[in-house]
């Protein structure tokens, strides 16, 4: 049976949550995609696409997507209206000690104010920056460009949180108890310098060569700044 | 038997004094069957009578919505439960001798389970005018930590052969898997571990994690079964030594909890009950060393991998609560909690805590509630017609429709910090709980409801501390970005970037806005667009001083703030006016 504008998504974190009644639908087993969330594929592109950037070079990442939206599981396009991807960027700084330290500030960011985006600051002192496609004539679209500001080793991730935020946004096709992520797809989920991880000084990238799905499916890119 | 000792000892027994008693249970309600589930006996869903050619977990037998017959063995002596039952014979089961056993074994034509003991082929053993001698022992030289054990052995005299029993030194000496050996090549010891989507590589096993507090039974080759429970780390090992061919199970039933679930296809009503159960294997050599277990992720909707991968991530979740409860000075849940792991297409839960309130209270409390059926709490057991709600509501109900271990085990972290949460009130307090989610439920479709629900602020004062404890907890399992499945984020970023799980209600983000030194010019809702700029001027309290605040007293979220206020301020260099606010922000 198909969507009755329902997400489980939106129960998913919940303690107390009563179920809705399986008596009340037609549960369709071949219905939806695998372990019952849709995993719609968002292109990007970072350009240009280089192993090396020097200060003061222009990065631009940009996404232009025309409905439907392609979805991985089930190898098909859905119509999404004005969905909200809560699309994050995190830069990782590979060559500090602090592991996992995310810092948006050694770029500058250049984003055009029609676009929603705002740059969250965690208690320890690193920063993403949160933004939201535009949805315009059917097709969703954001560009922005980061202008490096210091050197070092980078592994720039560009992804989705709308299975967290956003799971109450729902699509005509969608079937019962089904929820909804997106991944992303850099340059075509290319390798994306992937070797560059063991280069970096904070050693605790290595450890990455185990997550490599992960890294193409959030928009893994690894580069390196020089002057 | 008795034939076999006067043949071996010169006796004249007609038979033997029996040891145990061999029961068929039939239980015809819900009652008997939880009252034999309750009894800790071993049950077999087949008449041990008849030789299993292959033991597996798919045996059923076909009683669609009732209850199945089962069989058990039970010493004399022990309490036999007040379940329908009828005493089918009486059993001597000494396994101590082995030469007892071979030769009983002999004279019943049984020759395969003298290979079994032996370890020696059929071919190997020949002609079965066996005789029995006793080896010479005096010359063995055993020091510590090699041990002193005893084998049957093939010896061919004169063309005859003999089973001889001799001593051997065992230095079967460290542990394959991490586990300690027991000392002797019969006494079984190994691990039972699962594979982490996060931390396990599926090619390595070795890294799968160990699943402690669950329970391993060996059933051996008469009839008995014998038991014990993974420690934390997932190893078992055995005191008892084993003859010949045994049979080994793995349970999701330990003392702080028991899990249950149903798997597909399974359609008596005793599954709804029953603890998840794998049968891992028969071993049929003397050397019972490193037995490992290993479970492995699934691939379809409510199999029994599915099950069994659920039950032990579940399992495992929950035995590193217990580890960051007492990290954060918080309480675990009430031990023996009674899980329900549904294999259902949705990813929810709840915690009624039914085995805690007992029936008739659970039934109040979602009579209260006004649910105008039973069937939304019920949909898990789809028994609504079949069988008393009350008997099938286990305390927590958690689905297990993850593929990845972080989430679910996100998920039980909510769960659990609820019924932690349900140890400092009373069962009032849960009650109302559970009456106005349901009320919330019905008025709005969602269980949270909004702020204008019924008892609003009790829901939010529960949800947004289970949901704080819930995320908090999954991080310390899987404190990296590269850890996670929910994006190229930790668990605590994720919490400290949300707000409200809904406009102006259940507000997530505040305890750890208490704990953080964070000033944070954007928070966003959990489950929608909304997003604020919170002020957060706070810092330096504790989950410990919050969680002692959590008394059956506290109702709301404001109550909470003017206890926290009162009992706590004082122990940070917060003003009060700086936690009020935080809590406006919210």
């Amino acid at each position: 049976m198909k969507k009755e504008m329902m997400n489980t998504r939106f129960l998913f974190l919940i303690a107390f949550t009563i179920i809705l009644s399986t008596n009340s639908c037609i549960k369709d087993d071949d219905c939806g995609p695998k372990y019952g969330t849709y995993e719609f594929v968002l292109p990007f592109e970072l350009s240009p696409s280089s192993e090396v950037f020097h200060i003061g070079d222009t990065i631009t990442i940009s996404s232009s997507i025309e409905n439907p939206i392609y979805e991985r599981k089930t190898d098909t396009k859905y119509q999404l209206d004005d969905f909200k991807f809560y699309l994050k960027t995190s830069i990782f700084d590979m060559d500090t000690s602090i592991v996992d330290f995310l810092y948006i500030e050694h770029f500058d960011l250049l984003i055009d104010s029609s676009y929603w985006y705002k740059i969250f600051h965690y208690s320890d002192g690193a920063s993403v920056l949160n933004c939201q496609y535009n949805f315009e004539n059917n097709t969703y679209s954001l560009e922005y460009k980061l202008i490096p500001k210091k050197t070092g080793h980078f592994f720039f991730s560009q992804w989705s949180d709308i299975n967290y935020r956003g799971g109450n946004q729902t699509f005509s096709q969608q079937c019962d108890k089904t929820d909804v992520d997106a991944k992303v797809y850099l340059n075509g989920r290319n390798d994306n310098n992937f070797y560059l991880m063991n280069e970096a000084k904070n050693k605790y990238y290595k450890t990455w060569n185990n997550n490599k799905e992960k890294y193409l499916d959030n928009g893994g890119y690894c580069f390196k700044v020089i002057e | 038997m008795a034939h076999a000792h006067n043949n071996l000892y010169g006796t004249n027994y007609s038979t033997m004094q029996a040891t145990d008693k061999y029961i068929m249970f039939t239980p015809n309600s819900n009652e008997e069957a939880k009252l034999l589930l309750a009894s800790d006996i071993h049950l077999y869903d087949y008449d041990l009578q008849y030789e299993m050619i292959e033991m597996g977990d798919y045996y059923q037998e076909p009683i669609e919505n009732g209850f199945p017959t089962f069989y058990a063995v039970i010493p004399v002596g022990d309490e036999v439960p007040s379940v329908q039952h009828t005493v089918i014979s009486d059993l001597y089961l000494d396994e101590s001798n082995p030469l007892l056993l071979a030769e009983a074994y002999r004279l019943t034509g049984n020759i395969s389970d003298i290979s079994n003991l032996t370890g020696y082929s059929l071919e190997e053993i020949g002609d079965i005018n066996i005789e029995y001698v006793m080896g010479n022992n005096d010359e063995i030289d055993c020091n510590p930590p090699c041990v002193l054990e005893y084998r049957m052995v093939i010896v061919t005299e004169n063309g005859n052969n003999q089973v001889v029993i001799e001593a051997y030194c065992d230095c079967s000496g460290a542990s394959e898997v991490g586990c300690s050996p027991t000392g002797s090549v019969r006494k079984p010891y190994g691990n039972v571990r699962v594979f982490d989507t996060q931390l396990s590589n599926a090619s390595n096993t070795d890294t799968y994690k160990g699943v402690g507090g669950v329970k391993v039974r060996i059933k051996g080759n008469w009839f008995k079964s014998f038991s014990v429970q993974t420690l934390n780390n997932g190893c078992f090992k055995f005191e008892k030594e084993f003859w010949g061919r045994i049979w080994i199970f793995i349970e999701y039933e330990g003392d702080r909890c028991s899990i249950r679930g149903k798997i597909n296809g399974w359609n008596n009503l005793f599954s709804y009950f029953y603890p998840v159960e794998k049968y891992v294997g028969f071993a049929t050599h003397q050397n019972y060393s490193n037995m490992i277990t290993n479970i492995h992720s699934w691939q379809t909707e409510g199999s029994h991998t599915h099950m069994m991968w659920g039950g032990a991530t579940i399992n495992n979740a929950i035995n590193e609560y217990y580890n960051y409860a007492i990290q954060e000075g918080i309480n675990p849940p009430p031990s023996n909690l009674d899980i329900y792991a549904w294999a259902s297409g949705e990813q929810t839960g709840f915690s009624i805590m039914a085995s805690q309130l007992g029936a008739a209270n659970t039934a109040f409390a979602i009579t209260q509630g006004g649910a105008s059926s039973a069937s939304y709490i019920a949909a898990p057991f789809n028994l609504v017609a079949l069988v008393a709600l009350h008997n099938v509501i286990p305390d927590l109900m958690i689905s297990i429709d993850f593929d990845k271990s972080d989430r679910l085990k996100h998920l039980v972290n909510h769960e659990i910090s609820h019924a932690s949460h349900y140890t400092v009130v009373d069962n009032s307090y849960w009650m109302a709980v559970i009456a106005a989610q349901i009320n919330a439920f019905e008025q709005d479709g969602h269980p949270h409801g909004n702020p204008s629900s019924w008892e609003a602020g009790r829901i939010a004062l529960c949800e947004s501390w289970a949901e704080h404890i819930g995320m908090s907890f999954t991080h310390k399992s899987y404190p990296l970005s590269g850890n996670t499945s929910i994006g190229n984020i930790t668990y605590l970023r994720q919490l400290e970037e949300t707000w409200n799980e809904f406009d102006n209600h259940i507000p997530i983000g505040v305890y750890l806005d208490l704990i953080d030194n964070g000033v944070e010019p954007l928070s966003i809702n959990e489950h929608n667009s909304g997003s604020t700029t919170v002020i957060d001027n706070v810092s330096g309290f504790s989950n410990q001083q919050m969680y002692n605040c959590l008394n059956v007293n506290i109702t709301n979220i404001n109550d909470f703030k003017q206890l926290l206020i009162n009992d706590y301020l004082n122990s940070t260099s917060n003003t009060s006016s700086e936690v009020n606010d935080l809590f406006n922000s919210y």
